[in-house]
């Protein structure tokens, strides 16, 4: 029988054909449409992605890791609030709220081809959250001009990009996009005015990572200190690099008295840790992005050991606008987080999470008052108008405002001091560079 | 129609295997045919799957004109090339120096060049770069040759971001995008239009790639790859053969370069990873190596696999666990295909294209060792025994 | 013209940017301490690729998911120190799972492929790269990244280490000490046992080796098992000093790969040298060269690159690699 001499070769081929068979049918049932309207009429008709019961919005960002970021919680955390909006509060407008998540890779390409899916295939309401800087901004001249005629009107709503890259703010260029978390240029300027205030006439250093985040700080240091020529040393490491020990040594060299990091907590820790090393107690300003609770638990190797890290860290300035995870941990706000993420298969409580939720619950307030005219021109409309908004975890002080003319969301820091004890003891008020 | 955009491809593919091996003319006219009927399907798809899909095909057509390029280097001549994202990165930039209305250097003027020149021109400097890493290869190989190539994709971001008045930094070069003429525009979009720029470049290198790999060139790649010590003593200059698979492998990266960069409207030192480049090996290794239709299926597979991965990791994982766990389906498809076909998708057609019964035996003995294992391994199925059971004598 | 200018400066920058910058003598304690915190850097290369030629040398195959499988033992080992092992428990109980990762990793999947075209094995090398990385994102991911780490028990990261004309944490100098270690165990394995021998004849000619009565399957199957030990050393050493993360294996690997091909792939001590050159090359050229147009500190980097692509042109088969005959 010729089945008997039959190669396994062949058996694999069918077996595999009909997997692709399988997948094939699945795949269809997502029929691809040629893009809508783009312009819904203002009004009542609502737009694209919002039905009777749902509303569809998308987000791009780096969910599985393969582009090395671990900033996909993000994603999981805003979906659990979502969740509980949905199940507790009956979503908004009447309606559950569906998030639609792809992962790009961390990749400007990809970015484009997942954002392009979510607005003709799944034909989402606007993008929220869209993550990363370097992936973004592959999306973003197709979320503000999508047939790229020149023509703006008919964009999607790129809500709250999950980068502090001071280019979001650009309402000429992208009228279409707005930041969320503060952006990099308002924290330096922030922090130089701590320097100018607490240590004028210091010689001050830089270790800034060579990419747009870091220069952001870069420039806008050298833009806000009272006397620029006291930077006397700025050092640049490429992002990944694993070891900024010969960077350190170089600004200590240069015998900096106050340092800025603009680095991400790998290179910020280590840092410390080389400078640590050499005997070498410098001022440290940080970014923003360095949580104080796990950049201390990675300097002291492990969160049993925080108390190591902190005797490094004290002395620190940074600046904050959530409330910390771990710092804040007996706060009602933090422990009805810990709930909502708990009971919504969220990530384990973070600054990721928490950055998350407050994301969340900031888009929610935007839907609910674009009700009237859920279009994408409505909800951008109601994004542009928000005022005061304070979120449950945002620290005391910290509102949200946006305009047509204003599209950098949180623009109020609070520095903070790191005491050896790991508390942090606010310097002065929440100051705000709206 | 409502065909979805897999049932397409499966009846495309179906209908050319059809025409291809139903012996009802002579071989040449079928495999000509067979071509005929895939470019027909591929002319009218996107009108019926909608513009993501698209987009999506013309990254297909884009990926596969780097990996026809290095299957030129690594599958006909083979010099392994991990780094061939830096060719591609090489040529995005200097399609995208050359359109972007700004002055550079104080040569390159602010006015656009044209979509052909500029992709013409980024694959003769992608080239050119190609020369320049193809002389030091000459004294590497293998494992050193990878590792050293992988160096070169691994070096070029901060080389790109540091001299930021030519290239633009960090946040790369913004370019214009060409729309459709206007005779065109209003039966076609934009995304059409890129589809149908990057088919038509991908079938013109195709047909050069056949064209070099069928002459003496093409020959000489091979003896070089098979035994360099017997090329050069037939008389074959292997040094120079060997800087020109680089050359013309690097000229193919260049021009998928300009019209990668293109499709997307922005180039950033980080736009082709590190991942990427290596997954163009990948691609090749996977499509079959030393054949032109494997590459075309590496860029299928280099576009495609991520989300079929995604689908059938939540098929297994559900759908919150699958979309963070395709990855590991990726990999598992990966050494999955690889174990079942050691040469390749194209590899494993081509030897299905000899499949007869009573041949299949006799092959059997001929196959080599992990073959040779596994089909006995499986022998119970078809009650063939390749040279005995359980090692004997086998050497 | 402009253009021919910037070509002028290009071309003479080099020699420029070396004589212009301080000269190293200038200043003897920053010199001396760039090139102990490069070398403190590049022992973790070299350890890394310490794994890295212990494959190599015993089965002509390039592991390209060695980091990430050294990374995923590691953060095993983390949720155990999280959980209050011992320190020295867990390493052991890493180690033992790196073992036998790396033997059921031989036998199901690089088994297969051995006999086949030479590139398919680092195919499969490369899937088990992703397959390793997504489970380590899956699993660990879901909190805070990165982690924190503690050091071996005989010296931590914070303490420091005083040598006189530098200083390194003392976690550093453990490290230096074990990957020297682990260095003269496999420089003895390799060139002074009867079982080093065996595999190095596994490697280069698997059918001869089984006529004389080797074991090839056994002897592939230890050199996987003791290259993801090797691995699993690595991992838990550098976790200290470079934090967990999803990427922190990634750029080892890379320069990790680049020392062990720079020292040769079949020579253990040209793997640590490899590594402590690229680690001095990097700090060294950051310091010393400045320059708006050539060098500086961001192309450190490329610089290390450099240097490996010219020694490689002068040594085809790395410093200390000795295969470059092959037989017609």
């Amino acid at each position: 029988m010729w089945i008997q001499r039959a190669p396994w070769f062949l058996i694999l081929a069918l077996a595999s054909l009909l997997l692709i068979a399988a997948v094939a049918c699945k795949e269809s049932k997502k029929e691809d449409q040629t893009p809508s309207g783009q312009t819904p009429a203002a009004g009542v008709t609502p737009g694209p992605g919002v039905t009777d019961t749902e509303i569809k919005l998308g987000t791009t960002n780096d969910l599985a890791g393969t582009g090395g970021t671990p900033y996909g919680v993000i994603t999981t955390a805003i979906q659990a609030y979502f969740a509980k909006v949905n199940e507790e509060d009956g979503g908004v407008c009447g309606r559950d709220i569906n998030l639609i998540a792809e992962d790009d890779q961390y990749a400007p390409a990809l970015a484009l081809e997942k954002t392009k899916k979510l607005v003709e295939q799944d034909q989402v309401l606007g993008i929220v959250s869209a993550l990363g800087t370097g992936a973004h901004l592959g999306a973003v001249d197709y979320l503000n001009d999508p047939n790229g005629d020149g023509d703006t009107a008919d964009g999607i709503p790129d809500m709250y990009v999950s980068t502090g890259f001071s280019g979001w703010g650009d309402y000429q260029k992208w009228p279409w996009t707005t930041g969320y978390i503060p952006d990099y240029v308002s924290d330096a300027k922030i922090l130089a005015q701590y320097i100018n205030d607490s240590h004028a006439g210091e010689k001050a250093g830089i270790l800034y990572q060579n990419d747009p985040f870091g220069q952001d700080y870069l420039n806008s240091i050298q833009e806000n200190l009272a006397d620029p020529g006291l930077l006397v040393s700025k050092q640049s490491y490429e992002p990944g690099a694993p070891d900024v020990s010969g960077q350190i040594l170089n600004i200590k060299n240069d015998g900096a008295e106050v340092v800025v990091l603009a680095s991400v907590p790998n290179n910020t820790a280590n840092a410390i840790i080389s400078a640590n090393t050499e005997g070498y107690k410098p001022q440290w300003v940080e970014s923003y992005v360095n949580a104080t609770t796990s950049v201390a638990a990675i300097i002291g190797g492990g969160a049993d050991k925080i108390a190591d890290g902190f005797a490094l860290l004290a002395g620190a300035v940074v600046n904050n606008y959530i409330l910390d995870a771990v710092g804040a941990a007996a706060d009602p706000a933090m422990v009805e987080h810990k709930r909502i993420m708990e009971t919504y298969s969220g990530p384990g409580v973070s600054t990721l999470s928490v950055y998350g939720q407050s994301l969340a619950e900031l888009e929610v307030d935007t839907l609910s008052r674009a009700c009237d005219n859920l279009t994408r021109r409505g909800l951008q409309d109601a994004v542009e108008s928000t005022q005061g908004f304070h979120g449950t975890l945002m620290l005391t002080g910290v509102d949200v405002n946006l305009s047509p003319t204003d599209h950098y969301a949180i623009q109020a820091l609070q520095p903070v001091r790191v005491e050896a004890n790991g508390t942090l003891t606010p310097i002065g008020d929440v100051i705000s560079v709206d | 129609m409502g065909l979805g955009f897999w049932q397409i491809i499966l009846v495309a593919v179906a209908v050319a295997a059809a025409v291809r091996y139903l012996p009802v003319l002579p071989r040449r006219w079928r495999v000509l045919a067979s071509v005929a009927v895939i470019l027909i399907f591929a002319c009218w798809m996107p009108f019926t799957v909608g513009t993501f899909k698209t987009s999506q095909m013309a990254t297909v057509a884009t990926w596969a004109i780097v990996a026809i390029g290095l299957n030129i280097l690594t599958g006909y001549n083979g010099q392994i090339s991990l780094g061939h994202g830096a060719f591609v990165t090489i040529g995005a930039y200097t399609a995208a120096i050359l359109t972007d209305n700004k002055e550079h250097l104080g040569f390159i003027d602010a006015s656009a060049w044209p979509f052909w020149l500029a992709v013409m021109a980024a694959g003769v400097v992608a080239a050119a770069a190609g020369f320049a890493v193809g002389v030091p290869a000459l004294r590497l190989s293998g494992p050193y040759l990878a590792v050293a190539s992988l160096g070169l994709v691994i070096a070029l971001p901060p080389v790109l971001a540091k001299y930021d008045s030519l290239t633009g930094g960090r946040l790369g070069i913004r370019v214009p995008q060409p729309q459709p003429p206007e005779l065109l525009s209003d039966l076609i979009n934009r995304d059409q239009w890129f589809f149908f720029l990057a088919l038509v470049t991908m079938a013109l290198m195709a047909i050069l790639a056949w064209l070099i790999v069928r002459s003496r060139w093409g020959r000489a790649f091979v003896a070089v790859r098979d035994s360099e010590v017997a090329a050069m003593a037939v008389g074959i200059p292997v040094a120079r053969y060997k800087v020109m698979a680089f050359t013309v492998s690097a000229f193919y990266g260049g021009v998928a370069g300009g019209i990668f960069m293109t499709t997307i409207g922005l180039i950033t030192p980080e736009s082709v990873s590190i991942i990427l480049s290596i997954n163009y090996f990948t691609a090749i290794v996977i499509g079959g190596l030393g054949s032109i239709m494997g590459s075309i299926i590496g860029g299928f597979i280099l576009v495609f696999l991520p989300d079929l991965s995604t689908d059938a990791a939540k098929v297994f994982f559900g759908a919150q666990q699958g979309k963070q766990l395709w990855p590991t389906v990726y990999g598992a498809i990966l050494i999955g295909v690889i174990i079942l076909m050691p040469h390749g998708v194209a590899g494993f057609v081509h030897r299905f294209e000899r499949f007869r019964p009573a041949h299949v035996a006799q092959a059997a003995k001929g196959l080599p060792g992990a073959m040779r294992r596994t089909l006995q391994r499986f022998s119970w199925a078809w009650d063939i025994r390749p040279g005995g059971r359980k090692g004997a004598g086998k050497s | 013209m402009e253009s021919l200018g910037q070509i002028t400066t290009v071309l003479t920058a080099p020699t420029a940017a070396f004589l212009a910058a301080q000269p190293p003598w200038e200043n003897p304690d920053l010199f001396f301490s760039q090139i102990v915190a490069g070398m403190a850097t590049g022992s973790i290369y070299g350890l890394v690729a310490l794994g890295v030629v212990l494959i190599y040398r015993s089965t002509d195959v390039i592991n390209f998911a060695q980091g990430e499988m050294a990374l995923f033992v590691t953060f095993v080992g983390w949720s155990l120190i999280q959980a209050d092992v011992n320190y020295w428990i867990v390493f052991v109980l890493v180690l033992a799972l790196a073992g036998a990762i790396g033997a059921l990793v031989e036998r199901t999947v690089i088994r297969p492929v051995e006999g086949g075209p030479v590139l398919n094995p680092v195919i499969v090398t490369l899937g088990l790269f992703v397959i390793f990385n997504s489970l380590t994102a899956f699993i660990w991911a879901q909190g805070q990244l990165p982690k924190g780490f503690p050091a071996t028990p005989l010296g931590s990261q914070l303490e420091v280490a005083d040598l006189g004309f530098a200083r390194i944490t003392q976690h550093q100098l453990m490290v230096l000490i074990i990957a020297v270690a682990v260095m003269l165990a496999l420089y003895l394995l390799f060139n002074h046992t009867k079982l080093g021998l065996a595999m190095r004849a596994t490697a280069q000619n698997p059918v001869a080796s089984r006529l004389m009565g080797i074991n090839v399957g056994q002897m592939l199957m230890l050199g996987w098992v003791l290259s993801a030990m090797v691995g699993a050393v690595g991992g838990i050493l550098v976790a200290p000093i470079l934090f967990l993360d999803l990427v922190t294996m990634l750029r080892v690997i890379l320069f990790a790969f680049a020392a062990a091909v720079l020292g040769g792939l079949d020579s253990p001590p040209g793997a640590m040298v490899g590594g402590l050159i690229i680690g001095v090359v990097q700090n060294v050229a950051s310091t010393y060269s400045f320059g708006p147009v050539f060098f500086g500190p961001e192309l450190s980097l490329p610089v290390a690159l450099l240097v490996l692509v010219l020694i490689l042109l002068v040594r085809p088969t790395g410093l200390f690699g000795r295969r470059a005959v092959r037989r017609v």
